[in-house]
């Protein structure tokens, strides 16, 4: 168990992908097949912890031998319940901390609470995070693509087929021999996606999609179940359970392409590249369309092809933000799917906002990636982080502003007073509750910095969400 | 009675013998516990610190300080004031402060540890009336694991850089915490390489009789070292800089009580946190106040309210002492 936890620090601690790869593969090279199926299974199966917070803390209090306050104001002073438990849980009781596989039986089964505690009392402090993370209700936060290449590489078998038998996985939690068995398996692809250029000016079709914010996905639906798939291969979770019944109800076979949101709710689809186990792709894009709106029902959306007159497209390309989306992709109703000419994004005019600089974190030796805000009432809001289109020298002129002008610092962030105002071009942009001014900016660049503006002159949240077509 | 000892806006003063202890401004006496940033500072007209640690403050505070170097143990009287320095086990020279008047004995631990360090003399712990204790970690939080355990850590991160062809980059306070890695570290590994204020110190080191392994400062080093294989250790500070650029692929580590906590990890900017510690933690913090036979207490520099209360519950005379030691900015921790 001390060995698991060990690997989950090492995954938190790598500072790139190649290493959180290897914190796994260096686990699973010396675990027996027993932990290593119990680890997977923990790591990607949906699991209940059968204890509340308030039941693990007062347990812990009751363990920690601490007055009451003192115990209060510990678990207060750490950054997080899983971790100010583990540490006041004590030194390690000195007992045989069980293998994983054991130990999470333990966690996971019928023991008692006070069994739970028994058990996590005999790892180390730093060791008992993980459990504590996951019995607490959290998320260790492992990614499963992480995970899969790090099997793939122990048991020598493709990526692919382990992120698709991780994500069987969470349903039917299978032993550690599935790998191999996943492996076998003719899955069912993903399928390669079609190109998409810019748009040149010429040559791109007739007819047109919108090109809506989000992650471009195959939702692949098999014997076993749907599964999103992005461009780069990796595994895209869908959140909504709307969503994935829809998604479900696909027949087996069947592979569709769309655009999921950002936070996984909601699904645009755009084409049907297999049906049933029929591969429609050599089919005109109009028998497509025809064929992918009888496979689809709600909350999946199926657009209609735009058809105009080339003006017409213009015109539908301005509106466009209007509408949430942030241009077209130029198709053509004729062709097979991944045919020449490729399909072409073309964007609408991209937003202008002026906006105040808020923070810079610290790149390559210099504060170089700033933040820019807008105005909230008389608050300004961190709106978008971008440093493209930053020459060099403005980058320095950041650099030196933010080093001479800080007034608060948080770890590699410099934040000063709203001073400097820039020209900010955001072109797609989304909804999203996790953001403070409740938009996500996805792609934005620096057009220039403002000197002959004031701060006062910076745009406000509501004019922004007004200039790209969203309710205010 | 008046205290013996009681804070002034230049430190702590005693009054009845006339000289301050860590003061933070310029006096005409100072008792110094060591050498760190935050408790000795320049400008006072006469210093007094144990005879291990004069080379250091004089390295930190210049060659004209007047600086009287005492032995361990050994009392000197100021007008009536018993006053003795005693290990206190945090780094080279580090002394905690005993002050004995009109029968009443003060002592004020300075920084202080009680867990072995093989670079440092061990803390002895001295019976009094009034402890003055730091309590940087003063917290239930705070439970060290085992050194050696740690040092086992470290020394797997630097050989599993050094298989994949990265320099390893160890951060630590330049004096101290350098020299209790560099005597941790496994030297058989590969080339030790030390940043020139660590090399600085070192030397210190080796001049009071710590024997430390070999290790080459940087600015030393030839143009065509292969720092692939090497640690090199240096002071917090350095990320970022382009005193980094020579390592080309590297993965850096800082090694601080703080890393106790995982949050502290997530915010720091280095690649691994070890938690190697010069100061006491919960355990041992306790272990010391019950050892010194203390009726009152004085808690200071860290978790002061929390550790006062606590003590106060456990039937102890106990306050917070507040100081303005509280920047951690050069990272004793």
């Amino acid at each position: 168990m001390n060995r698991f936890a060990e690997a989950v620090e090492a995954y938190e601690a790598a500072p790139d992908d190649a290493r959180r790869v290897v914190a796994w593969r260096a686990y699973f090279e010396g675990a027996s097949d027993a932990d290593a199926a119990a680890a997977v299974r923990w790591l990607v199966a949906p699991w209940r912890s059968r204890f509340t917070r308030g039941a693990l803390v007062d347990e812990v209090r009751d363990r920690a031998g601490l007055p009451d306050w003192l115990f209060s104001e510990a678990l207060r002073g750490a950054d997080d319940t899983a971790e100010g438990l583990s540490r006041l849980l004590g030194t390690a009781s000195g007992e045989r901390a069980p293998d994983l596989a054991d130990g999470l039986a333990i966690l996971q089964g019928g023991s008692s609470l006070g069994g739970a505690l028994h058990l996590l009392a005999a790892l180390d402090p730093s060791a008992r995070w993980p459990y504590f993370k996951r019995l607490l209700g959290g998320r260790l936060g492992i990614g499963i693509d992480h995970l899969a290449e790090a099997i793939a590489e122990v048991r020598s078998v493709s990526r692919v087929s382990v992120a698709r038998w991780l994500m069987a996985g969470s349903r039917s939690a299978p032993g550690w021999s599935g790998v191999f068995e996943g492996a076998t398996d003719a899955a069912f692809g993903p399928l390669p996606f079609a190109r998409i250029v810019p748009y040149s000016g010429d040559g791109g079709g007739q007819v047109a999609d919108y090109l809506w914010p989000g992650r471009r996905i195959q939702a692949v639906r098999d014997a076993e179940g749907t599964f999103c798939w992005s461009e780069d291969f990796h595994q895209v979770a869908v959140t909504s359970s709307a969503l994935m019944s829809a998604l479900l109800l696909l027949p087996p076979g069947t592979v569709l392409e769309g655009v999921l949101s950002p936070d996984g709710r909601d699904m645009v689809v755009v084409d049907a590249l297999f049906e049933a186990g029929e591969d429609l792709r050599a089919f005109p894009l109009s028998l497509r369309r025809a064929r992918l709106r009888g496979l689809v029902r709600e909350p999946l959306r199926c657009p209609d092809l735009i058809e105009e007159a080339p003006g017409g497209l213009e015109a539908r390309r301005a509106h466009a933000r209007g509408l949430g989306a942030c241009g077209l992709i130029l198709k053509r109703a004729d062709a097979a799917y991944g045919a020449r000419p490729a399909w072409q994004t073309w964007r609408s005019e991209p937003v202008t906002v002026c906006a105040v600089l808020l923070y810079a974190q610290r790149g390559a030796g210099r504060y170089e990636l700033p933040t820019f805000g807008v105005w909230s009432g008389d608050q300004p809001t961190p709106f978008a982080k971008t440093a493209q289109g930053l020459p060099e020298s403005e980058r320095d002129l950041i650099d030196r502003y933010v080093r001479n002008n800080a007034v608060e610092r948080s770890g590699p962030v410099l934040a000063v007073l709203p001073e400097w105002v820039y020209e900010i071009a955001v072109e797609e942009v989304w909804p999203s509750t996790r953001h403070r001014c409740g938009l996500k900016v996805a792609k934005a660049h620096v057009v220039r910095r403002r000197p002959d503006l004031n701060p006062g002159d910076a745009d406000t949240l509501a004019t922004v969400r007004r200039r790209l077509g969203l309710p205010e | 009675m008046a205290d013996l000892l009681r804070l002034t806006p230049d430190g702590l003063y005693c009054e009845a013998g006339d000289f301050h202890i860590d003061p933070w401004r310029a006096v005409e006496r100072a008792i110094v516990t060591h050498a760190h940033g935050d408790h000795a500072r320049r400008g006072s007209r006469r210093y007094l610190c144990s005879r291990e640690g004069a080379g250091v403050l004089r390295l930190r505070l210049g060659p004209a300080t007047n600086v009287t170097p005492v032995e361990y143990g050994e009392a000197r009287t100021l007008r009536g004031v018993r006053v003795s320095l005693h290990p206190a086990g945090h780094i080279l020279g580090s002394a905690q402060v005993r002050v004995e008047y009109g029968g009443e004995v003060w002592v004020v631990t300075g920084d202080y540890k009680t867990a072995p360090d093989p670079t440092v003399r061990s803390f002895e712990p001295v019976r009094c009336h009034t402890l003055v204790t730091e309590c940087t970690f003063g917290s239930p939080l705070y439970r060290w694991p085992d050194a050696g355990a740690e040092f086992a850590k470290i020394n797997a991160w630097w050989r599993a850089n050094r298989s994949a062809g990265r320099a390893s980059i160890l951060m630590g306070y330049s004096l101290g915490k350098a020299q209790r890695l560099l005597g941790g570290v496994d030297p058989g590994i590969g080339p030790v390489f030390l940043h020139d204020a660590v090399a600085t110190m070192t030397d210190a080191y080796r001049e009071a009789g710590v024997v430390l392994p070999l290790a080459t400062p940087v600015a030393n080093a030839p143009l065509d070292t292969d720092w692939t294989r090497a640690l090199v250790i240096a002071p917090p500070g350095v990320e970022g800089t382009s005193w980094m650029r020579r390592f080309r692929s590297f993965s850096t580590a800082f090694a601080s009580g703080w890393m106790a906590l995982r949050g502290a990890r997530r915010r720091l900017e280095a690649d691994m946190g070890f938690v190697i510690s010069d100061h006491v933690d919960w355990p041992a913090l306790l272990g010391a106040v019950r050892e010194s036979g203390a009726e009152r207490v004085r808690p200071t520099h860290g978790f002061t309210k929390l550790v006062a209360r606590y003590l106060r519950e456990q039937g102890l005379d106990a306050a917070p002492l507040e100081t303005p030691f509280g920047s951690e900015e050069e990272g004793t921790g």
